[in-house]
């Protein structure tokens, strides 16, 4: 499985008492398009705030590119509180199981080998800027642009992280070149999502699906290996929606990306995606190929509803 | 393309500061009969207050971080500035409460005395950037607590920041150093400076000032001025975009205070005294307001503020706080004259705008049922009233101009503030820079092109 | 030792419950609009002024109950004035007006009253000495601490009870629902400036009896130190905003009792320093998070 891009083991994300994420597990293997579904609040954007780094999730473990980028356990309040499954996984007071000690010691050194921190209470929790940087960036639901910038800037300025220049050379204009070829890069961008008429306008005074396509350029803007859109569709009108599966088509196929979405508009995602999970209170209640999906009886009950006397 | 423009602009640049220098230069120059002396201290103690607005605006209106500690970082840098270059003879008599207190060396005299003027210059550049350094310094310590906080939790921290550092200046066993609450004075000013028989008094100032502004200016155009901005838009998206907050926030705060521990010290050189209790919330709060007055975001605002928050502070509105009699009956028609019209524009403008909303002048539609306008019955009535007593001013003899006496010039700027703040919220330049404008015109000019 | 202890003690005692009734003003005002009102402090000083030119003329019996309507008016006025107009801005922009209200309210003061500082009338009774446990002070300060438990009592009694109470807390919990819900938030906002105002005022008669001087600028401390009380007790909660008032006048007066009186502004600070970067929410505050 060393193609596994993104790795999500046992994720319980819980607010308070509420468990918005209840032991979530899933993989996105290199050059897939996942989805992401489920009816409103089953926690599709907190599972992705989990993975981006907005929250630190209660229990769990995130890896990418085969490194563990996020682990934590149950501590401080939420000791108490937590009602999720395994909340000793990931501490030092978790053992492998097995008949003998010897089989025991190997399964312990296979766990090692997959996680390096396992059997203790190390915690991974990076800021969200720090995961971008590793190669994964995300769109969002209720769109994030910087509203004060034009189009250009706003992709310009995701180019920030991947600078060489320092403040001193940035600001003494001795960083020329990379400056330039970030702009060379951010016209290819525009390009590539068709807004480059438009790169002199705000951000906000464009129509609200060039908005959508301009924040995925921006996500796009920060060299990521992985994109998370979070219903880039949200809002658009069925033609819109066809080009827009056209374009996240070929940004897989022409950037050669992988891509993770949570998105309501089912002919959209039954169109692009190569696998889909379905998540419903927090749980995973299906996985599998779009037409698996389709069939199964439990995302049909959990989309329309079971009659109670049935 | 945009190489060549860059160019373009760098001599225009260069161009126009040699200008406004060897103007200022003339101006330091010619008799005073010519220049008033205030016009020389209104630009001297613009420039300064125009750089403290900036770094107060590279923070507030580019970061989007609210932060009132102006006041003690200033305070810092013209306190470095000051101890560092009080001349070794005077050290005594200015720390005459503190028996060999001083630093028994100043960095301005000894470099003045090994290479005259070159000497005094370098020294004092270095102090001023020792200056900034230590208000960096500071920053550095204090954002690290408080930068995590959210927007007015951030000012009051801040704010309780500056009156920390006052109280620690202020405090007695500091006093060899800091000479306790006592005057700072007989340290290396702006009119030390001359070249030849010619004064430099002013152009000091604006040469600091002005280099330091084009540095923030640079910074703010740089990928990390795009950054900071990214952050007052969205702090959420520019996380997520990989911009490490924390480290963004906190550079942007060194640089704010380095430049206000800058501006300090400046401030230190154009009074030749420095005393700890003048750098209070309330020195904090004018600076705000020149940001607000210029226009939160803008580099052109807050320069342009500055200067007229001075001249009229200073000097434009000093007359409102001398009690006036005016007995000659042709300056008291004058004034009368210029009153009336004032009080007929400010009528002829709220006419114009209640038109512009569809208003009728005493009656509007409340739900169908047509209803006094009474906001427009007390304004014409207020118009009313002053146009009589412009009259009967005129008419009566020797009458004192009313309300004129001390404290009135702030009154009327306090006011014209709050005007500024509720009505006028964009400020001078809202967030728009001199040197954008031509281009924005252009932009929209060319939409407007291709939309037909 | 203890009684070398006692005198700072009683008069930290008072001088935190006068604290305490100006910081109910912020807490309140903040818990609705998130808003530092940075002319609260200012409004306590008019009251101080009010009360001067007012006993002057006038007998006690009607220059208190006048003194307060005053401070009443003026508050809900800046309210209306210079907070109202500003309520879908930001609220950076909304600050800002605070701080330019501050600074008019400031510069109108020293206009008026030519800059000097004037003379507080001497309440009778209140400000006769007493002997207490061998020290003596003035009566004010004992009745401070039971004065301010009183009105603070009441105060919790009529957020927790009435319906204006309610409609409060509903605001406070969520501005824009409660107003969906039809309570009249513009009304609701007002009642919540008298009702800090009112305070303040009674607040500014028990803080001048003890320090006897009023000038324009003499409220801007003690409001910024009452804010930091509110912020200490966890901005938005009364009872919060009280203990914090009693904990730093108390601190407050100690530390000027070992000595230090330079430092006991800075002391103030430093602690709301520490306890937003050790606990942001204040002692009895909740804490609130952003959806993404």
């Amino acid at each position: 499985m060393s193609e596994n891009v993104l790795r999500v083991e046992n994720a319980t994300m819980q607010f308070g008492g509420v468990v918005a994420v209840d032991n979530l597990n899933l993989e996105i293997n290199e050059g897939e398009i996942v989805s992401l579904i489920g009816p409103n609040g089953a926690g599709k954007t907190t599972a992705f705030n989990v993975i981006t780094g907005v929250y630190a999730p209660s229990n769990g473990r995130v890896e990418f590119c085969g490194e563990t980028i996020v682990r934590n356990h149950p501590q401080g309040k939420m000791k108490k509180l937590y009602k999720g499954q395994n909340p000793k996984l990931y501490t030092s007071a978790f053992r492998m199981q097995a008949e003998d000690a010897e089989e025991k010691a190997a399964l312990e050194d296979a766990e090692k080998e997959r996680d390096p921190a396992a059997f203790t209470d190390k915690v991974l929790s990076p800021t969200p800027d720090l995961i971008t940087k590793l190669g994964m960036a995300r769109t969002f639901q209720n769109i994030r642009l910087w509203k004060s910038q034009t189009v250009f800037d706003n992709i310009l300025i995701a180019k920030h992280l991947r600078r060489t220049s320092n403040l001193f050379s940035a600001t003494f204009r001795l960083n020329r070149r990379e400056e330039a070829a970030q702009r060379a890069d951010v016209e290819r961008l525009l390009e590539i999502v068709g807004l480059s008429e438009a790169k002199d306008e705000l951000a906000t005074s464009l129509p609200y699906g060039k908005q959508r396509r301009l924040e995925i350029a921006r996500a796009l803007a920060t060299e990521p290996k992985l994109l998370l859109l979070d219903e880039p569709a949200a809002g658009m009108n069925p033609q819109e929606t066809n080009d827009l599966t056209d374009f996240i088509g070929r940004i897989r196929s022409d950037l050669g990306l992988t891509v993770f979405l949570i998105e309501h508009h089912m002919d959209l995602v039954m169109d692009i995606s190569d696998r889909i999970y379905v998540l419903d209170f927090g749980g995973l209640i299906a996985k599998g190929t779009p037409a698996e999906v389709q069939n199964n009886q439990r995302v049909i009950d959990a989309y329309l509803g079971v009659a109670e006397d049935a | 393309m945009i190489k060549k423009n860059d160019h373009k602009k760098a001599w225009i640049t260069m161009v126009i500061a040699v200008a406004v220098l060897a103007l200022v230069g003339l101006l330091d120059n010619l008799p005073s009969t010519i220049v008033p002396s205030m016009l020389l201290t209104v630009l001297q103690k613009g420039a300064i207050y125009a750089l403290v607005a900036v770094s107060m605006n590279l923070l507030n209106g580019f970061t989007g971080l609210f932060s009132l500690g102006q006041a003690g970082f200033m305070l810092l840098g013209a306190y470095t500035y000051a101890v560092l270059t009080v001349p070794v003879e005077r050290q005594a008599s200015v720390y005459q409460r503190y028996k060999g207190g001083g630093l028994g060396f100043s960095v301005t005299q000894s470099l003045g005395n090994s290479m005259g003027q070159f000497g005094l210059l370098l020294g004092v550049v270095a102090c001023l950037i020792l200056a900034g350094c230590v208000a960096g310094l500071f920053a550095w310590l204090i954002g690290l607590p408080v930068l995590k906080l959210k927007s007015d939790y951030l000012a009051i921290a801040t704010l309780g920041f500056a009156e920390i550092i006052r109280a620690v200046v202020m405090y007695e066993k500091l006093g060899p150093v800091t000479n306790g609450s006592n005057l700072l004075y007989g340290f290396t000013s702006f009119t030390d400076f001359h070249l030849g028989s010619l004064k430099l008094t002013t152009v000091m100032p604006f040469l600091f000032a002005g280099l330091c502004i084009l540095v923030v200016v640079l910074l703010i155009n740089s990928t990390y001025g795009r950054a900071f901005k990214a952050i007052r838009d969205d702090e959420v998206a520019a996380e997520a975009m990989g911009i490490n907050l924390a480290k963004h926030k906190r550079m942007s705060f060194i640089i704010s205070s380095f430049f206000a521990g800058i501006s300090g010290a400046l401030l230190a050189m154009f009074q030749a005294s420095v005393q700890a209790s003048a750098f209070k919330a309330a020195m904090t709060y004018e600076i705000l307001l020149i940001v607000v007055i210029g226009g939160i975001g803008s580099i052109t605002g807050s320069v342009i503020a500055a200067f007229l928050f001075v001249g009229c502070s200073e000097w434009w509105l000093r007359f409102l706080d001398n009690e006036t009699i005016l007995g000659n009956f042709g300056v008291k028609v004058k004034f009368a004259v210029v009153f009336g019209a004032v009080i007929a524009a400010v009528v002829a403008f709220g006419m114009l705008r209640m038109k512009r909303k569809g208003k009728k002048l005493l009656t509007h539609a409340v739900q169908g049922q047509p209803a006094v306008n009474w906001r427009a019955v007390l304004g014409l009535a207020v118009a009313a009233i002053a146009l009589v007593w412009d009259i009967w001013f005129v008419i009566s003899p020797n009458l004192k101009l009313p309300l004129l006496r001390q404290g009135f010039r702030m009154v009327v700027f306090s006011v014209v503030i709050m005007i500024v703040v509720l009505f006028f919220r964009e400020g001078i330049m809202g967030d728009r820079e001199f040197w954008d404008m031509g281009r924005r015109k252009r932009a929209a000019a060319k939409k407007a092109g291709a939309s037909e | 030792m203890f009684d070398k202890i006692l005198p700072y003690l009683l008069a930290g005692i008072s001088v935190g419950g006068q604290y305490a009734l100006i910081s109910i003003g912020y807490t309140m005002v903040y818990g609705i609009l998130r808003l530092i009102n940075f002319a609260h402090g200012d409004i306590f000083t008019v009251a101080g002024f009010a009360m001067v030119y007012a006993a002057a003329t006038l007998p006690l019996s009607v220059s208190i109950p006048l003194t307060i309507v005053l401070t009443v008016i003026l508050g809900v006025l800046v309210e209306k004035v210079a907070y109202r107009p500003l309520r879908s801005a930001p609220r950076m922009s909304v600050m800002i007006s605070a701080i330019g209200m501050s600074y008019l309210l400031q510069n109108s003061m020293w206009y008026l009253t030519g800059g000097l500082a004037k003379q507080y009338p001497v309440l009778p009774w209140v400000s006769d000495r007493v002997n207490v446990a061998g020290t003596t002070t003035s009566r004010v300060t004992i009745i401070t601490p039971f004065l301010t438990l009183l009105l603070v009592a009441g105060l919790v009694l009529l957020i927790k009870r009435t319906k204006i109470g309610m409609a409060m807390r509903a605001a406070s919990r969520d501005f824009e629902t409660a107003q969906l819900m039809g309570i009249k938030i513009n009304n609701v906002i007002s009642f919540t400036f008298v009702v800090g105002s009112l305070l303040a005022a009674v607040g500014s008669m028990l803080y001048f009896s003890n320090y006897a001087t009023v000038t324009p600028t003499v409220g801007a401390m003690p409001g910024l130190k009452a804010f930091v009380a509110a912020v200490f007790g966890g901005i938005g909660s009364v009872p919060g905003a009280v203990v914090g008032g009693f904990i730093i006048g108390i601190c407050e007066s100690l530390i000027k009792g070992a000595g230090l009186t330079t430092f006991s502004d800075a002391f103030t600070f430093a602690l709301l320093i520490v306890i937003l970067a050790v606990k942001p929410t204040g002692l009895f505050g909740e804490n609130l998070t952003e959806k993404v």
